[in-house]
């Protein structure tokens, strides 16, 4: 259907402005103003134009644009995003945190952890442990043995 | 008589359209171009040719590794199709029929019916855009990624709010950044300004400034969906994103200034711009000249031919004023025609001033060599038939005086789009007549100089000859190996056809076009297409190292290619190490087994021979050791070993 002359056929928001003494009507959306002394004049033009666009929209088989508010597509989209953001960083620094504490805590109640550990670190029972848990993680660890050079 | 017209437009306009791509039915040049020549090499010399989707770091010509231009061979084997020049190029010419299309549909949504269809029957009869239409190389799949690009783009213009739209522009955008590199460059200059576009037009508008930030809104989305894709295609890719410098400018791009790679051989910039400005004036306004062909077929062999024809350059003049008058016209939304055009015709003109102009070249009189290329210069084909769309719509929509002549107008168009398409094939003839009349047994400068076009040619030495010598030795060589099996009734039996490797004297081991495939037995493939060609099913022995060593010719995944040539002043050509081999028939056919096996040296030969016993098939030798010359017979060998072996030998 051919739209009407002077009538604002599509829901989109007019804008009215003033500058410098004029009156700016404007429907972003179609990128199109209507400029008039006074505002009514103003709202006219714009809505002129905005016939004009429709009726070549419509003859070239183009969807309308739609309204600004429902080509942002992100608020909720940041909303989910800021959300997710938030949440692994939450747990990401509460995990931080209890491994701290945990490590604090095992010094405390065991004076001589830190040693046992280092011994355990450098023990083969680490490397076989560790080589189990990386294999059973499906990650394959090439480690190269290293040759003395002190004997022939 | 109007309303006739309009009821029938969409049928007049699909016949059209039909007929202009029917042109693409024009067969290309039975040789295959430089860089042809190595994405064929590359493809089918391997062992195996996985496609690959990595951004490649170098995007220019010569790296075959670029995105969809490699599916020629799984194309092949798909479909079952006999190796041929045809379906080897039968991708291109599908990217140029979608390229077509394309134009088509950003000129009418500009320009309307008429003028789409003017301009995209001149672009199709075109020779610049025939002949990658008919090369298998990157320059017609990015051209084709470029127009796409530029499509989703202008489909921007007025849907910017439709997330399907902008969705469709992240798989344009990934098209384009998995192809050549000069399309690159000039796609995403040309996004700055459509950007710089709609904000200039939005922030005029009070409120529009919401609007334009939704349009970045949607612009992030887009780049997500953009680095999305190309991480499924290879993770790699993520890293090729975040190295922008490279992504825009490869370490070999040929850009004065930017580029270190030739900073020392190179030319000063005052000396660069005047240096590819006189190409590009030449190319444009002057349809040849010092630095051009007169053979747009020699285009394939890396020498330079005009872009438009001096009949269709009134329009572009024409088309460029009333684009330059009307700059400021815009038609519904973010739509404006005219700048458009303009920005895109000087988006993919002006960057080709900065192209390097290398100095001191030996054999060169000026000693200045140019590397703005044909490949370069294809892409303002585009926007040269826009602005030819512009005037074309400027003469059909004008006033009565103008409408008036609009028909013979249009006679005009049709008789130049027959008259184009007639040049194609007359310029595909004289090819042809030369390539039959050549002397093939002559190699170096002499030959070179056969092939001269009575052009100077300035910045292209003869020795750009060197690679139509040698695949004419590849093409004559195939014509009289059939001309013995038709003159010896062998052409339903099994054959082993022999071919002494030294009689291609041109490039026995090193190609001076052609450096990437130096030192390996690519003689085989390419003598093995061109019987193809004149209808004899042939396979070739692919020679590889016992080691199974891989070797990268170009960007990419290593692959298996054939076994390390030696040239001997005494045996001549052969392989390094004849008894650490193992050899492979390749065969890409329809048939379950080839009409004949190609074999250039003893251990091929004993690899096909092995093969036919295997399957239990007698077979019959046809052997070439030499190229007829005038008033001689063709030699044929007669193998006295072959013979005590049961085998049938023509004599």
């Amino acid at each position: 259907m051919a739209p009407k002359k002077g009538t604002n056929m599509s829901n989109y928001i007019i804008h009215l402005s003033r500058q410098e003494g004029r009156c700016i009507a404007s429907i972003p959306e179609l990128c199109i103003t209507g400029e008039a002394s006074n505002p009514e004049h103003a709202l006219a033009n714009v809505l002129l134009a905005e016939s004009e666009v429709l009726e070549k929209l419509i003859s070239s088989g183009l969807p309308l644009p739609p309204s600004v508010d429902r080509i942002h597509p992100l608020p909720k989209v940041r909303e989910l995003l800021m959300k997710a953001v938030w949440f692994f960083g939450k747990v990401t620094a509460a995990f931080v945190i209890f491994l701290a504490l945990s490590a604090a805590v095992a010094v405390m109640i065991y004076p001589t952890f830190d040693e046992r550990a280092k011994t355990y670190i450098l023990s083969p029972a680490f490397k076989e442990h560790m080589h189990k848990m990386l294999k059973h993680l499906g990650i394959s660890v090439c480690v190269e043995d290293k040759v003395s050079t002190d004997h022939p | 008589m109007s309303t006739i017209v309009h009821r029938f437009q969409p049928l007049i306009t699909s016949l059209a359209l039909i007929a202009i791509l029917s042109v693409g039915l024009i067969p290309g040049p039975k040789l295959l171009g430089v860089w042809e020549s190595f994405y064929f090499y590359h493809t089918f010399g391997a062992l195996n040719a996985p496609l690959e989707f990595r951004i490649s770091p170098r995007a220019d010509i010569g790296d075959p590794v670029q995105g969809l231009i490699e599916v020629s061979r799984s194309f092949i084997d798909r479909f079952g199709l006999n190796l041929r020049l045809e379906t080897f190029r039968i991708p291109a010419i599908l990217y140029g029929a979608i390229s077509i299309i394309l134009f088509f549909i950003i000129a009418r949504r500009y320009f309307g019916n008429g003028a789409a269809l003017a301009a995209t029957g001149l672009l199709a009869a075109n020779p610049m855009f025939h002949l990658p239409q008919h090369t298998m190389t990157v320059l017609i799949v990015s051209g084709m990624a470029f127009l796409f690009f530029v499509e989703r783009l202008q489909a921007l213009e007025f849907r910017y709010g439709s997330l399907v739209t902008w969705s469709g522009f992240s798989v344009a955008t990934a098209l384009v950044a998995l192809h050549y590199g000069v399309g690159r460059i000039y796609a995403f200059i040309f996004l700055g300004f459509w950007f710089a576009k709609a904000f200039v037009i939005l922030y005029r508008i009070p409120g529009g400034s919401q609007v334009f930030r939704s349009i970045l809104h949607k612009g992030f989305i887009s780049l997500c969906i953009l680095v999305g894709l190309l991480t499924l295609l290879d993770w790699k890719n993520l890293i090729s994103l975040l190295q922008v410098d490279r992504f825009f400018f490869p370490s070999v791009s040929e850009i004065a200034v930017i580029s270190r790679l030739y900073s020392s051989r190179s030319a000063d910039l005052l000396t660069t711009i005047l240096f590819n400005g006189k190409i590009l004036f030449e190319s444009l306004f002057t349809y040849g000249g010092d630095y051009h062909s007169a053979f747009s077929t020699y285009a394939a062999a890396d020498y330079r031919f005009p872009l438009i024809a001096p009949a269709v350059l009134p329009f572009v003049l024409g088309g460029l004023a009333i684009c330059l008058v009307r700059l400021r016209q815009r038609t519904v939304l973010l739509a404006m025609p005219c700048l458009s055009v303009c920005v895109l015709f000087f988006v993919c003109a002006l960057p080709q001033l900065f192209s390097v102009v290398l100095i001191n070249h030996p054999m060169l009189p000026n000693g200045l060599i140019g590397t703005l290329s044909n490949h370069r210069l294809y892409y303002a084909l585009f926007p040269i038939h826009l602005l030819i769309a512009v005037f074309v719509h400027w003469v059909f929509a004008g006033n009565k005086r103008r409408r008036f002549a609009a028909a013979p107008f249009a006679a005009a168009v049709i008789f130049m789009f027959v008259w184009s398409a007639y040049g194609l094939v007359k310029e595909n003839s004289r090819f042809d007549a030369q390539l039959v009349t050549i002397d093939t047994s002559l190699n170096g400068p002499l030959a070179h100089q056969k092939w001269r076009d009575g052009t100077a040619n300035r910045d292209r030495s003869d020795l750009n000859a060197s690679h139509l010598q040698q695949h004419a030795q590849y093409f004559r060589a195939a014509k009289e190996i059939k001309q013995l099996v038709i003159n010896n009734n062998a052409i339903d039996q099994p054959l082993l056809i022999q071919v002494n490797i030294n009689i291609f004297t041109e490039s026995p081991l090193k190609p001076y076009t052609l450096p990437y495939v130096n030192g390996l037995n690519f003689h085989a493939p390419y003598l093995a297409l061109y019987l193809a060609e004149d209808g004899l099913d042939t396979a070739w022995v692919l020679m590889l190292n016992k080691a199974r060593t891989r070797r990268g010719l170009a960007f990419g995944r290593p692959r298996e290619y054939s076994a390390p040539m030696l040239l001997n002043e005494d045996t001549g050509l052969g392989y390094q190490n004849p008894q650490e081999l193992i050899g492979v028939v390749q065969y890409f056919g329809s048939s379950t087994r080839p009409a004949a096996i190609l074999a250039t040296t003893p251990e091929e030969a004993e690899v096909a021979r092995r093969w036919f016993d295997e399957r239990g098939l007698s077979y019959r030798t046809i052997s070439l050791l030499s190229f007829k010359k005038q008033n001689e017979a063709i030699s044929m060998s007669f193998d006295l070993s072959l013979a005590k072996k049961g085998e049938k030998v023509l004599k």
